[in-house]
Formats: C-alpha cells, sequence, structure tokens
C-alpha cells in the first residue's frame, strides 16, 4: 500500500514522477525532458500538462529552474526532489517484488 | 537525443504565442517565454494534434482559474454580465449591395473573462462591436443569439444600437446609457438607438448592445454565435457573430459569493472545450475518436483539477451526454468500461455516418500513477475480443 506525504507531488502524481526520474540524471529544459520520457518510458507527456506539473512541482520544492540565457529554461532536481523520489521508486521496488512473489504463487496453484 | 529546430519561422512563433491566451498573465509571464519555446519546437515537428490542443485549452482553462481569483472575486461580486467576440463571419450572399462586416475585436463594456454569475431576473449588457469597409445603411430586422452545443440560449430582452463604439463606457447595467461628457453627448449625436425595426448607419467600427438573461438558476448560459438579420434596399441578409473559441458563459445563481461554485467552474471550461472541439475541421473518419478523445480528457483533466485522482464512468457518461447528446447526429450512444488494474477501459460507442452506422473505439492503456491517478488518455480501436 502506497502513503501520501506531505512532500507528494498531488495530483499531478503520474507526471511528475516522470518529470523527477527524467531530472534524476542532470537539468534538463521542457522539450528534451519530453523526448527523454518518450525514450525511457514511452509516454509523451502533452505540453500543457507538463507545465502544469512544473508550476506544482516548482510550488512544493522539488524542483528548481535553472538561470539561463537560452528560452528554453531548464529545470533541476533539489534535494527535497530527490528524496521524494527515492522514497517513491523504494516503494515501488517492494510492490514489485511482493507483486511478483505472490504471481509467482498464484501460478503454482492455478 | 532530442531533435530541436532552430529555423522556426515566425508562423509558428505565431501559433505558439497564440496557444499562451488560453493562460492568465501571471502564468504566461513565469513560464510563457519557456512555454513558447517548447511549443515552437512541437509545433514543428507535428503542426496538427488535437490532443496537443485540447491539453493546452483545458490546462490554460485551469491554470486561469487557479491565477486570477482575485480577479474572480472582484468580477462576481459586480455580478455584470459576459461576453467576448472573437470573429465575425460576414455572410452576405450575391449582393453587390454590401461590403462584408467583419468583427474587429470582442468587448463587453470593460469586463472580460470566460465566466460570470448573473441573478435570474438580472439583464446584463453585452455589447458586440463590429467594424465596417464603408459607410451602409441598414434595417436590423431580428437579432438571435445561437447557444453553444449542451448549454441553454440567454434570454434576449433588447437590442440596442450605437454608432462609434470606442466611444461608449457603459457603467450602467441595462438599459443603456451613456455616461455624462462622452464625445457622442457634446457632438449632439443619438448615442444609443433601439435596434431592431430601425434603419442605422454603419460607422467604421459599431455596437450592438444585447440585454441578456439567465433565468433558470444552477443553469449555465453560453453563447456560441449572435445572428443578426438585417434588410438593406429591400434585401435581407444575415451576418453571423461567431464567438469561436472564447464562448461566454452565464452562470446563474442567488448567490454572488466571491467564490466560484464547481458546477459552473466546470460548465466554463465544458464551453471552451466543446468550442475549440467545434472550431476544428475533421474529415467524417476522424470525428468519432476526436469525440471520444475530447470527452476522455476533458472528464481527466476536470477530475484531476479537482484533486480526485482518476475520472469515473458516471463522470465520462456526464461529459459525453453534454457534449453529444444522444439524439444529436454525432451522439455518443452509449459508454461502458471499467478500471482494470487502476488502468481505465472505456468504450465508446458513437453514432457514424449518414447511414446512421455506429463507431467502436476504446481508450488505449495509458499510464497511471501509484496512487491510481490517470495521467494520459488516447483513443484506438478496440482490441479484438
Amino acid at each position: 500500500m502506497t502513503k501520501k506525504t506531505s512532500e507528494g507531488p498531488g495530483r499531478v502524481a503520474g507526471i511528475a514522477w516522470l518529470i523527477l526520474t527524467s531530472l534524476a540524471d542532470g537539468e534538463k529544459h521542457g522539450y528534451a525532458l519530453t523526448q527523454d520520457v518518450v525514450e525511457f518510458a514511452g509516454v509523451r507527456i502533452a505540453p500543457g500538462s507538463l507545465y502544469e506539473a512544473f508550476a506544482r512541482l516548482e510550488g512544493q520544492g522539488l524542483i528548481e529552474p535553472v538561470a539561463s540565457a537560452d528560452r528554453k529554461r531548464p529545470y533541476r532536481l533539489t534535494a527535497m526532489g530527490a528524496r521524494a523520489l527515492d522514497e517513491y521508486l523504494s516503494v515501488q521496488e517492494r510492490l514489485a517484488i511482493e507483486g511478483r512473489r505472490r504471481l509467482g504463487a498464484s501460478r503454482r496453484f492455478a | 537525443m532530442s531533435t530541436e529546430h532552430s529555423d522556426v519561422n515566425s508562423a509558428t512563433t505565431k501559433r505558439a504565442q497564440g496557444y499562451l491566451r488560453w493562460y492568465p498573465s501571471a502564468w504566461r509571464e513565469r513560464y510563457g517565454e519557456e512555454f513558447v519555446a517548447h511549443l515552437e519546437i512541437e509545433l514543428a515537428e507535428r503542426p496538427v494534434s488535437f490532443a496537443r490542443t485540447s491539453d493546452i485549452v483545458a490546462h490554460g482553462l485551469f491554470a486561469r482559474f487557479s491565477f486570477q481569483r482575485g480577479l474572480r472575486i472582484a468580477l462576481s461580486t459586480a455580478a455584470a454580465s459576459v461576453v467576448v467576440i472573437v470573429a465575425i463571419v460576414a455572410t452576405i450572399s450575391s449582393s453587390h449591395y454590401w461590403a462584408p462586416v467583419t468583427i474587429s475585436s470582442g468587448y463587453d463594456g470593460g469586463i472580460s473573462g470566460v465566466g460570470q454569475f448573473s441573478t435570474p431576473s438580472q439583464v446584463n449588457d453585452v455589447s458586440v462591436n463590429f467594424t465596417t469597409r464603408s459607410r451602409v445603411a441598414i434595417r436590423i430586422t431580428s437579432v438571435k443569439v445561437i447557444p453553444l452545443r449542451g448549454f441553454l440560449a440567454p434570454q434576449l430582452v433588447g437590442v440596442e444600437f450605437a454608432p462609434h463604439f470606442s466611444e461608449l463606457a457603459n457603467d450602467h447595467g441595462w438599459p443603456i446609457r451613456l455616461p455624462k461628457g462622452t464625445t457622442a453627448q457634446e457632438q449632439g449625436r443619438t448615442p444609443m438607438i433601439q435596434a431592431i425595426g430601425t434603419t442605422v448607419t454603419l460607422a467604421r467600427s459599431d455596437a450592438l448592445w444585447l440585454g441578456l438573461r439567465a433565468p433558470l438558476l444552477h443553469r449555465a448560459y453560453a453563447v456560441e454565435e449572435v445572428r443578426v438579420t438585417y434588410e438593406r434596399r429591400g434585401v435581407s441578409h444575415t451576418m453571423v457573430i461567431s464567438q469561436a473559441t472564447t464562448p461566454d458563459v452565464i452562470c446563474s445563481s442567488l448567490s454572488l459569493s466571491a467564490k466560484t461554485p464547481t458546477w459552473c467552474s466546470q460548465d466554463i471550461a465544458a464551453a471552451s472545450a466543446i468550442a475549440t472541439f467545434s472550431s476544428n475541421r475533421r474529415t467524417t473518419t476522424e470525428r468519432p475518436t476526436d469525440e471520444a478523445l475530447m470527452v476522455a480528457q476533458f472528464a481527466e483533466s476536470e477530475v484531476q483539477a479537482s484533486g480526485h485522482g482518476t475520472p469515473t464512468l458516471v463522470d465520462v457518461r456526464h461529459w459525453a451526454a453534454q457534449f453529444f447528446a444522444v439524439n444529436s447526429s454525432d451522439a455518443i450512444r452509449s459508454v461502458t468500461g471499467t478500471f482494470n488494474l487502476g488502468v481505465p477501459e472505456w468504450r465508446f460507442v458513437i453514432r457514424g455516418g449518414s447511414n446512421n452506422s455506429s463507431v467502436v473505439l476504446c481508450t488505449d492503456r495509458g499510464v497511471v500513477d501509484s496512487g491510481g491517478g490517470m495521467i494520459g488518455v488516447g483513443i484506438e480501436n478496440c482490441p479484438s475480443q
């Protein structure tokens, strides 16, 4: 079971984890991030959804913009964002292990 | 890794900037530049995408509601009217008497926005501005307010004509009264003319003021277009003043509190969504897919905005019925489905072409986060059983 924490990204949760994961290996601007997400998750995040998520994550202190002379402003993970992502991934790992274990057990008795 | 386009042309930039108009000024100030830069690349890659357009419109509207809370409070307490006119298409058939009439811009007496409150008995004053190429005399015979699909038509209680709309600033509600000291009064011109049945001479810029009521409580009224029928030299014509993708919505409410009720916010967003859908040209083959996509995406956006996670079948059916009622030519006849392992699997049966056939389409699996919140939805042919 997952438990929501005060650091959770809220109603754009699904997109938020993709964004945080993408930023985990370094700063990216919006378009580069969407291309990255397509490559590792097979999901294309539409621009409206992306910037709504940016606004929310920035407001929650999970990401922050990086100063840039370019119009395409990059974003990076904050320490709080990295911690939130780490916690989330830990839960997912436990869930995956437990799910696979139970799935294997049920197949033996099928 | 990414394919970036450094040669984005100015037309693409203008399109990208056009999308920005859906967002509030505070949002534009913060994210506008990078958002446009992002869109320029997307538009260069995929010039047309209904899914992208509807995504931007939906999120722009919700950003507007959250960024402009203060403005909304001021507007709702004023309990005034609404209206914006974006474009006019002058349909003047086979007549050499007329130059085309075009709308220059929307204007509503200083109050802008897409949603307003009104009590059922209140008459809202709404101006429809337009410009003409030449001065011509017309006799307006009727004005009809056409409702947006799925909405009620406001009740039209009066129409007045004013030349030189730029000189008008109505502060008094209905009926329209010209403020003292305006140029029109100083010059001795008749400021306002009862429009129906009167011959008026168009100036370069004119205004029709409409008195509109929203008589049924807790219902939303939305205008798709205003049709003005007029005669010139005995020949009758109709000009259509379209609301395009920014329909005006009046929410009928006795409570003029500062907070916009959820039902009104939803109807305002729904009005913009259906107007955007209607403004897109599409083939008969594309139409059912776009219908299902719009309903699914809108249900998703609504539920996300209210923080409830994932839309239910009830939500989807509600918006399907509002947008594409069962008695319409493009009806969504049914929506069925369930959540399978947290993933919505909705099946739409949509009226097809002229032979009354049905098209069956399904949502794709999208992506769902661990809390059950859906983050993306698409439409595809249903998998074979």
